[in-house]
């Protein structure tokens, strides 16, 4: 069945070929471009004849709002909202080398507010949705069990308050139907045989498997990466 | 006689655990951030040469390094820091921005500041965190800026404890339970505990020595650990 999908962060590589999976699985997509990356939107428009590519500005709430009212007019509903954020300061090192906290304020406005800003845009058009979906493409880093990382604070204390946000828009929004997919992918992907597929991890409805230990994942909010394993928190 | 420095200072749970602290003989810098809220200088009445009251604003580089410069002009080597100060606000864009800068951003600004005196001290570092930075336990369907903030600190201090635990530092990431705290700018009237109750259990984590040293835990009130 067709599916209405906004895939915001359209820039990063996961989120582009989820974009380029989901088109040529028929589905309607739209593409948020974030951080001024004209590269991108000339990639989809090439690659993806018929993806509508916006150019937002996450400190601009009017720039989502304009891509929420296209969709809206054209579709009347939304059935999956994909997020992806992953902006890093550029020289984030070490505790002790002095950081510069007005950049990691930045970024953090820019992944963190620019996530929060679109999914209480999209909200709306998701209720009116049968899918009803969020999900948020993420890294095995933002988890603070595993994260054995020394260096980029900004970017990773962006991605585990996104983990909180998401853990929050889970408890308020679940007992109305919506469903969420956390997916940590990672570059060593390519051309390894994947059990789990970000396409496929977004799509499939878990309340309709046989085995109770995935129908049950609808209900918690779980982190997995693409062999489907569990990664905590 | 060991060196402590206590952010957020002024009242609740920071201004207690400086009384515990001047109790046991430390030397206490305290982190004064409301200058119009007296407790602190009563304190400095009944121990004029153990208490030493410090300007910080630790949102505000220019002042944590002020408050550097300060400390060091007392002492040569800090033994423990602890990283206190709150704040509790909606959940407008822009109170997720300085909810974070207060409460994940300050603590960073101040370890890395402070790290030059503390090389030859105790090497301690203290975080008080919270459940709501918790994922796992995480209940509300608001809050998102002080939650996201809390959990932004853990993953702050995860990353330092990857630096600096090889460099023979510990840790202690603080929860101190539902306190009838002044973050939302006077005393609450709901919550489980005193501020002295949650004060007395901090000090006592907070100078204590572990065991396990090697491994970063959130502990409560109760020396509970609670999942990330």
């Amino acid at each position: 069945m067709t599916k209405i999908i906004f895939v915001y962060g359209a820039e990063n590589p996961a989120a582009r070929k989820l974009i380029e999976d989901f088109y040529r699985d028929g589905h309607r997509v739209y593409a948020g471009v974030t951080g001024n990356n004209k590269e991108t939107i000339e990639a989809i428009r090439k690659n993806c004849q018929d993806v509508t590519a916006f150019m937002i500005n996450p400190a601009d709430i009017s720039s989502v709002k304009k891509a929420a009212d296209y969709i809206r007019e054209k579709e009347g509903h939304l059935d999956i909202l994909v997020l992806s954020s992953e902006k890093r300061c550029t020289d984030d090192g070490e505790i002790g080398k002095i950081h510069d906290y007005e950049e990691i304020m930045k970024v953090y406005d820019f992944n963190v507010n620019g996530v929060f800003k679109t999914i209480q845009t999209f909200l709306p058009l998701l209720r009116l949705g049968n899918t009803k979906r969020i999900a948020f493409l993420n890294r095995a880093e933002s988890s603070i069990n595993w994260c054995l990382n020394t260096v980029n604070y900004a970017y990773h204390m962006s991605l585990a308050s996104i983990n909180m946000m998401l853990k929050i828009y889970f408890n308020a929004l679940r007992p109305e139907g919506f469903t969420f997919r956390n997916y940590c992918w990672d570059e060593d992907e390519n051309g390894k045989r994947l059990i789990m597929p970000a396409r496929d991890y977004i799509l499939r409805d878990f309340y309709n498997e046989p085995h109770e230990a995935f129908r049950s994942e609808e209900n918690r909010l779980v982190m997995r990466d693409s062999f489907h394993r569990e990664i905590p928190w | 006689m060991k060196t402590v420095l206590i952010t957020g200072a002024d009242r609740g749970v920071g201004l207690l655990c400086v009384n515990c602290f001047l109790k046991d003989g430390w030397t206490v810098f305290a982190g004064q951030y409301m200058p119009e809220w007296k407790q602190l200088e009563k304190t400095k009445a009944l121990y004029p040469k153990q208490l030493f009251l410090i300007p910080l604003d630790v949102s505000d580089t220019e002042s944590v390094k002020r408050a550097y410069s300060a400390v060091a002009e007392k002492i040569d080597v800090l033994d423990i820091l602890i990283n206190n100060a709150g704040i509790i606000k909606d959940d407008s864009y822009e109170s997720v921005l300085d909810t974070f800068n207060v409460n994940a951003l300050g603590p960073v600004r101040m370890v890395e500041t402070f790290l030059p005196l503390m090389d030859k001290g105790m090497k301690r570092l203290c975080f008080v965190s919270s459940e709501a930075g918790s994922i796992t336990a995480a209940h509300r369907t608001d809050n998102f800026a002080y939650c996201m903030s809390k959990t932004a600190l853990n993953m702050a201090v995860r990353l330092m404890f990857n630096s600096l635990r090889p460099r023979g530092y510990t840790f202690r990431l603080y929860h101190p339970g539902w306190v009838k705290s002044y973050m939302s700018g006077r005393k609450s009237e709901v919550g489980i505990y005193e501020p002295e109750e949650t004060a007395v259990c901090a000090f006592s984590q907070f100078v204590g020595d572990r065991g396990w040293e090697d491994a970063l835990v959130l502990t409560d009130v109760n020396n509970v650990a609670w999942p990330f």
